[in-house]
């Protein structure tokens, strides 16, 4: 069978059956953007798989009590975004570590905490500057309130509508785009002296 | 260009490079823009952030995230699968159990195989003489356990308190009175069914419950 062809919704259904081929199929398709989202709210690499884990955990242990009728995507979404905010509240963190873990005790630690992203055909002289506008963006993003980073982070990386957004959050949609203005209009203003 | 002029609002700009701006919006903004060299400049900075943030890069989990999420995910057991567990409950689990087992199976298929042996050797009986014999046996024992039943039934307390109160409804409300008793109940029922529907079977609206689950 194609899982790649199925939905979301039918890869759900096969999985309820049991098919462990359809649980990889959810994970490969969501793994990415949750890391990333999880990322960009904990700032610290090792930390972030460790808590997109646990998400994909909950996820796929309650999957026989998923609501058929909303998004898979709002809810694994809503599971990493609130994962992700529980860690902070719990730890008192929202720092920038955009160039390793904290935690790290070793070189060879941190340089294996530090973001990888996945890298298109790029010429040397791209790769670089991408990198650096990458990275001016990430500490830009780092600077925003958590609640801002998730916003802008589904709507631009992940091309989530508000409707979605709101959902994830569980806050009024005025409040998403209220939300999503301020920050753009933060991150113009950290990254004014990069000229974008 | 004079001071004077009206400059869109840098939320209008935004909102032009999002794209929610209305035709009509959209169609005013685009004519001052022609001759605004400022709002350009301040229109390409809306575009250029919005195109950093649509290429932030997806970070690509380690390998052997997948097996690590899997190694601890409880995969559901299939309906067949199910259904064999629970008959594999009732099955014998010894050689004494499957010996007692098969006996215990083996008696009514050796008793019935006797019976036919002797039907067999017997001339004056015919299998279809038997299961006519049969059939006539078993027709006459409903019919006399549904006599017995139904006499203990309306002979019952329940029963004929049940039919004295019909005579002394119908005696003093008379038909009239009944049959607007019947349809205040009809009414209630279907109340009922309604306020039933409406809790059991109607989807669910807002407050997003995508599952019902607790960690």
């Amino acid at each position: 069978m194609d899982y790649k062809r199925l939905t979301d919704q039918q890869i759900v259904a096969l999985a309820r059956e049991g098919r462990e081929a359809a649980f990889r199929e959810l994970i490969a398709r969501y793994e990415r953007p949750v890391l990333s989202l999880i990322y960009r709210l904990v700032r610290d690499r090792e930390k972030a798989e460790d808590l997109a884990q646990d998400s994909f955990i909950k996820v796929l242990n309650a999957l026989d009590r998923y609501d058929p009728s909303y998004k898979f995507s709002s809810w694994m979404f809503k599971i990493a975004h609130n994962t992700a905010l529980d860690h902070l509240r719990k730890k008192g963190l929202d720092t920038l570590s955009l160039d390793g873990s904290p935690h790290a005790a070793t070189a060879d630690e941190t340089a294996a905490s530090v973001l990888t992203a996945i890298s298109e055909d790029e010429t040397p002289e791209e790769y670089t500057a991408n990198r650096e506008l990458g990275a001016e963006i990430e500490r830009a993003i780092a600077r925003l309130r958590p609640e801002y980073r998730t916003a802008i982070t589904l709507w631009h990386a992940e091309a989530r509508p508000y409707e979605e957004i709101a959902e994830i959050m569980g806050v009024p949609l005025g409040t998403v785009k209220t939300y999503i203005h301020r920050a753009r209009n933060e991150l113009k203003q950290h990254l004014a002296h990069l000229r974008i | 260009m004079s001071e004077s002029i009206l400059h869109p609002g840098a939320d209008q700009l935004e909102a032009y490079v999002e794209g929610t701006l209305d035709e009509a919006q959209q169609a005013v903004l685009e004519s001052h823009l022609l001759g605004c060299p400022r709002c350009q400049a301040e229109l390409e900075e809306w575009r250029g952030l919005f195109a950093a943030l649509s290429s932030m890069p997806q970070l690509e989990p380690s390998a052997g995230f997948a097996d690590r999420v899997m190694a601890h995910v409880t995969l559901p057991r299939s309906a067949a699968a199910r259904l064999a567990d629970r008959a594999r409950r009732w099955l014998p689990r010894s050689t004494l159990g499957w010996a007692l087992v098969t006996l215990f199976l083996a008696l009514p298929v050796a008793a019935a195989a006797a019976a036919l042996a002797w039907i067999a050797a017997t001339p004056w009986l015919s299998l279809d003489g038997v299961l006519l014999w049969g059939f006539e046996k078993a027709t006459a024992g409903a019919a006399w356990l549904t006599s017995q039943a139904s006499a203990l039934v309306l002979q019952s307390r329940p029963a004929l308190w049940l039919t004295g109160s019909i005579e002394t409804l119908v005696a003093t409300a008379g038909l009239r009175g009944i049959g607007a008793a019947a349809a205040l109940f009809g009414l209630i029922v279907v109340a009922s069914a309604w306020i039933l529907y409406q809790n059991l079977f109607r989807p669910h609206t807002r407050d997003v419950t995508y599952a019902h689950y607790s960690f």
